[in-house]
């Protein structure tokens, strides 16, 4: 059985000016110990879907449909109390871009550190502060003790996720949710944030759901990806065959927009603009912007189907195989 | 964070604090000796001989040029005398001294009242936008502000006193001629608890409600819309994401979280407030017979007692700066980005 | 950053340099009808304007038309407001009002924008010894609690209209001021204030063409919220005897009257001037928290 869940996933924000329909029956599932990726343009849904899954929505986002089945029970359903009580931080940990606006800017780190271990642990101040400690060196924080008197503002941006990470982890969770993790780091800090990561899966068997738009990072993490675009999945599945022989169009697209070593002339874009959300295009949402697009992609949604060379894909007209890879199996 | 930082910082703030007041001294001084006519031929009126006329001048320095006047003020103000009040006969600084403990007990009281309502009500209306409490608090902070505090005050006292007969009237501080002994901590309130007079007690609590109610409800409105405000920001950052992430109780977050950052801003407020208070404060005690600095002013200015006036603006001008100093440390040391 | 605050409590605190919204009326007509508040806020100002313009076209009864027979009567269908001591009709004096008040407050917000504001630019603008001079000037002004300085000048003027003119301009010029001295350095920094330089504007042009007309907007919110504020002042002033004297028609000065009259229960002398003030001070306070919202892209509808 998967450890996470999610089931035709429907959440909208309410404006005066109409519904905006974030994310339109997105399904997934996440294994225990698995590394999923989910990748998307801005704009796709890739956080709105983090949030819903805990249910930390900001304002004027709700979930309006669909199940999130964690352990057989439904998080969209589940008691504000239950979720805050034994699931967030226990069971479902996250992290966040921008780590240092995450952190509480008034607070010390070593206090938001122990108020966690004390409060979800019921650890008293001198255990706290140990395992404070020992989970920042696991973290791999130089100096933790005087570490844990610094302000949030004291910190590096890189520093500020590690710290991040440890309070993530000081409940030992199954899941840590990471949104866009590397996001705003420079290049060497993001390679060691992601070699931590890594580790961290490694060394724990906690599973990752990396939500990134970045696919070089999806590919040095992920065991899997799924790819979003406008509130729906459009192609998931491993990551050695999504990047090797994209079946979606979208999916092509995006890999073939992305900058590379020894590319020669431009970079390809994908025409059009992103799906406006509050009158989204019948059918299947990418057609407009679709090369292979026909006269049922505007009417019918595409069911997300099995294909090959493994994946499942939600598209009428499906790019064809790459052969190299048809031929390997 | 040093503890010695910070109290260096509050003792330069408080240095800081002298060449304002001493501007402020001499704004004061000036603004009494710009008025057309010479003080004395104001208050002694024309029936008094030129003698005495000159002698009283003599005696207020005021047949001196005007710098040797200042500097002639600070000298004695710095002996702790303010000139003698040209109506009760004494030293103001006396005067002021007898006075400030009635002031000091209602504006004290009515911004607890005021604190003690607004925080929760901008709280609760945070957490709850578009609810009914949030409508509430809309509404009070936008009459509040709207309202004039001399009005309010009549009104209540319309209602309470003379039509329903709850209340004592405009009486002062105990709703009869009580005159109290001598003083323990000024606090009528306090002092007869002290004293184990429950009866005066009561009465001083029944005469505090409507000033009180009056001053706290005006200054309320600032207070909890800014609450309001700055807890709605503090729910909806990032950080209070974090904390809800992590499964702490809602409480915590709120409270210990979003409230901590939120603190600043609705310190900052009060202490705006605190010096509004200090004007609305006058028209208060002039409403309800109040025996304190208010009253005191206004019937300094109403018989142009000079020195009576001046005190007056510079002791509340120096309570207003001592708070706001408070406030500056008290911003020092909740917040670790300030520099200092 | 305390010392930047210190202007909370009075109106428009908060407000920041915009970028200037594009005013298409039609705009500003649908951002009104989503804000029923800001609606009411613009009804009220209206209607306070009308009675200042009309009031004595308007007005059943003279309003100094002292009738001794009819003193202190309470509300009826000939006086729906009363009357005063004097007989005089308290509607027709609370409409006629409208006109000294609203010229009071308009003449002191306006002295103190004016000053406020070019105070506020040169510092803002040249910076250094202009900056310290008069932003320190600005602190002492502000050491003062508002209405007790307002007291002070008021007493060492005398009573009359230009007393609380000037008294009620006084305590208002250090938030302009401040106001324009933070817009104007953050305005300064922008790329168009950099490219008027480029193409070769002198300064005073840069100043007076492109950097005043872009700290309009946060400049309107505030006197909009400042004439509520002063109404209030005003009529303290007035009130407490150092503004406007008894025959007067002023609200603040009516409700005084109402005062002296308290302990005969005449509760009419003073409860409709202060609904008066307490209506105008309302609309103000609507109609510029509303402009706040309106005029500023991060607050709009959506």
């Amino acid at each position: 059985m998967a450890l996470l869940e999610v089931s035709d996933l429907r959440t909208s924000f309410f404006l005066r000016s109409g519904e905006l329909r974030v994310l339109d029956g997105v399904s997934l599932e996440i294994q225990a110990g698995e590394v999923l990726g989910l990748v998307g343009e801005t704009g796709s849904g890739k956080s709105v879907t983090a949030y819903s899954i805990t249910r930390l929505l900001k304002q004027p986002g709700r979930v309006v449909g669909g199940e999130v089945k964690w352990d057989g029970r439904d998080l969209v359903r589940l008691w504000e109390s239950e979720l805050e009580q034994e699931i967030r931080g226990k069971e479902i940990s996250m992290i966040f871009q921008s780590p240092r606006e995450a952190l509480n800017p008034v607070i010390t780190v070593g206090r938001q550190l122990t108020q966690v271990l004390r409060i979800r642990r019921g650890m008293d101040r001198r255990e706290a502060r140990a395992e404070a400690i020992r989970i920042l060196k696991s973290v791999y924080i130089s100096d933790p003790e005087s570490r844990l008197d610094s302000y949030p503002h004291e910190l590096s941006g890189g520093m500020a996720q590690r710290i991040m990470i440890a309070l993530a982890l000081s409940c030992q969770p199954r899941l840590l949710i990471a949104d866009e993790p590397t996001t705003g780091l420079d290049v060497t800090t993001q390679h060691q944030i992601v070699l931590l990561l890594r580790e961290l899966r490694d060394r724990t068997g906690m599973a990752i759901l990396l939500i990134t738009h970045d696919l070089a990072l999806a590919a040095q993490l992920c065991d899997r990806v799924a790819v979003l675009y406008a509130g729906r999945i459009a192609e998931m599945g491993p990551i050695g065959h999504l990047f090797r022989s994209p079946r979606h169009p979208y999916t092509a697209a995006l890999l073939a927009s992305r900058p590379r070593l020894g590319l020669q002339g431009d970079i390809l874009t994908i025409p059009g603009n992103v799906a406006n959300l509050m009158r989204p295009p019948g059918g299947c949402r990418f057609h407009p912007r679709c090369p292979n697009a026909t006269q049922v992609c505007a009417q019918q949604q595409p069911p997300l189907e099995p294909m090959d060379p493994g994946q499942r894909v939600a598209c009428h007209n499906p790019m064809p195989q790459r052969q190299e890879l048809a031929a390997s199996g | 964070m040093g503890s010695t930082r910070l109290l260096l910082y509050a003792a330069r703030r408080i240095l800081l604090i002298v060449p304002v007041l001493l501007v402020a001294l001499f704004l004061t001084f000036a603004l009494t000796r710009i008025v057309p006519g010479n003080p004395v031929d104001r208050v002694a009126g024309p029936y008094i001989s030129l003698e005495r006329r000159a002698e009283l001048k003599h005696i207020a320095y005021l047949d001196r040029p005007f710098y040797e006047q200042f500097a002639l003020y600070l000298r004695d103000l710095s002996q702790g005398k303010m000139g003698t009040s040209y109506t009760t006969a004494q030293d103001v600084s006396k005067d002021l001294r007898q006075r400030f403990p009635a002031t000091f007990e209602l504006v004290t009281y009515a911004m607890l009242f005021a604190v003690a309502v607004a925080l929760p009500l901008g709280i609760s209306a945070a957490i709850k936008k578009d609810s009914w409490i949030d409508s509430i608090a809309r509404a009070v902070s936008v009459l509040g502000v709207s309202m004039p505090i001399f009005w309010l005050g009549l009104m209540l006292l319309y209602v309470f006193f003379y039509f329903l007969g709850w209340l004592p009237g405009p009486v002062g501080r105990t709703g009869s001629a009580i005159r109290f002994a001598e003083p323990i901590t000024g606090f009528l309130t306090i002092d007869a608890l002290l004293k184990g007079d429950f009866d005066l007690f009561l009465k001083a609590v029944q005469a505090l409600i409507l000033p009180c109610f009056t001053l706290g409800f005006v200054a309320m409105a600032p207070i909890a819309r800014m609450t309001r405000a700055v807890m709605a920001e503090a729910l909806q950052s990032d950080y209070v994401r974090t904390a809800r992430s992590l499964g702490l109780p809602f409480r915590v977050v709120v409270l210990r979280h979003a409230l901590k950052n939120a603190l600043i801003p609705i310190l900052t407020i009060t202490a705006a407030v605190y010096g509004y208070a200090l004007g609305g404060e006058v028209l208060v005690e002039i409403i309800f017979a109040w025996p304190g600095l208010g009253q005191y002013s206004y019937n300094a200015l109403l018989s142009s007692d000079f020195p009576a006036i001046q005190g007056f603006v510079l002791l509340v001008t120096f309570v207003y700066m001592v708070i706001y100093l408070a406030l500056d440390i008290a911003t020092a040391a909740l917040d670790p980005r300030v520099k200092y | 950053m305390a010392v930047e605050e210190r202007n909370l409590i009075a109106p428009g605190a908060g407000l920041t340099a915009a970028p200037p919204v594009v005013g298409r009326f039609s705009d500003f007509v649908y951002q009104l009808r989503g804000n029923p508040a800001t609606f009411a806020g613009l009804f009220i100002v209206v209607v306070i304007v009308l009675s200042a313009l009309l009031g004595p076209v308007l007005a059943r009864y003279d309003p100094y038309a002292v009738d001794l027979g009819q003193s202190a009567v309470g509300p009826s269908l000939a006086h729906p407001f009363g009357t005063d001591q004097y007989g005089e009709d308290i509607l027709t004096r609370v409409v006629v009002a409208a006109r000294l008040d609203l010229f009071m407050v308009l003449s002191a917000v306006g002295a103190s924008m004016l000053i406020g504001v070019a105070l506020g630019a040169l510092a803002g603008f040249f910076g250094r010894f202009f900056d310290e001079g008069i932003m320190r000037s600005q602190d002492v002004l502000q050491a003062f609690p508002r209405f007790v300085f307002a007291m002070a000048v008021a007493w060492a003027l005398g009573p009359g209209i230009v007393t609380v003119i000037v008294a009620t301009a006084a305590i208002n010029i250090p938030g302009y001021a401040r106001l324009m001295r933070s817009l104007m350095l953050s305005v300064k920094e922008t790329q168009f204030a950099l490219a008027a330089v480029a193409v070769g504007n002198s300064r005073w042009r840069l100043l007076w063409r492109h950097l005043l007309p872009n700290c309009l907007t946060p400049i309107i919110v505030l006197s909009t919220l400042q004439c509520g504020f002063t109404i209030l002042e005003a009529a303290g002033l007035s009130f407490i005897g150092l503004g406007v004297r008894v025959p007067q028609a002023e609200w603040g000065v009516m409700i005084a009257m109402g005062l002296q009259d308290f302990l005969q229960g005449h509760w009419w002398i003073y409860t409709f001037p202060g609904l008066a003030i307490a209506f105008a001070v309302l609309g103000f306070n609507l109609l510029g928290d509303g402009l706040q919202d309106i005029l500023d892209p991060k607050r709009r509808r959506v």
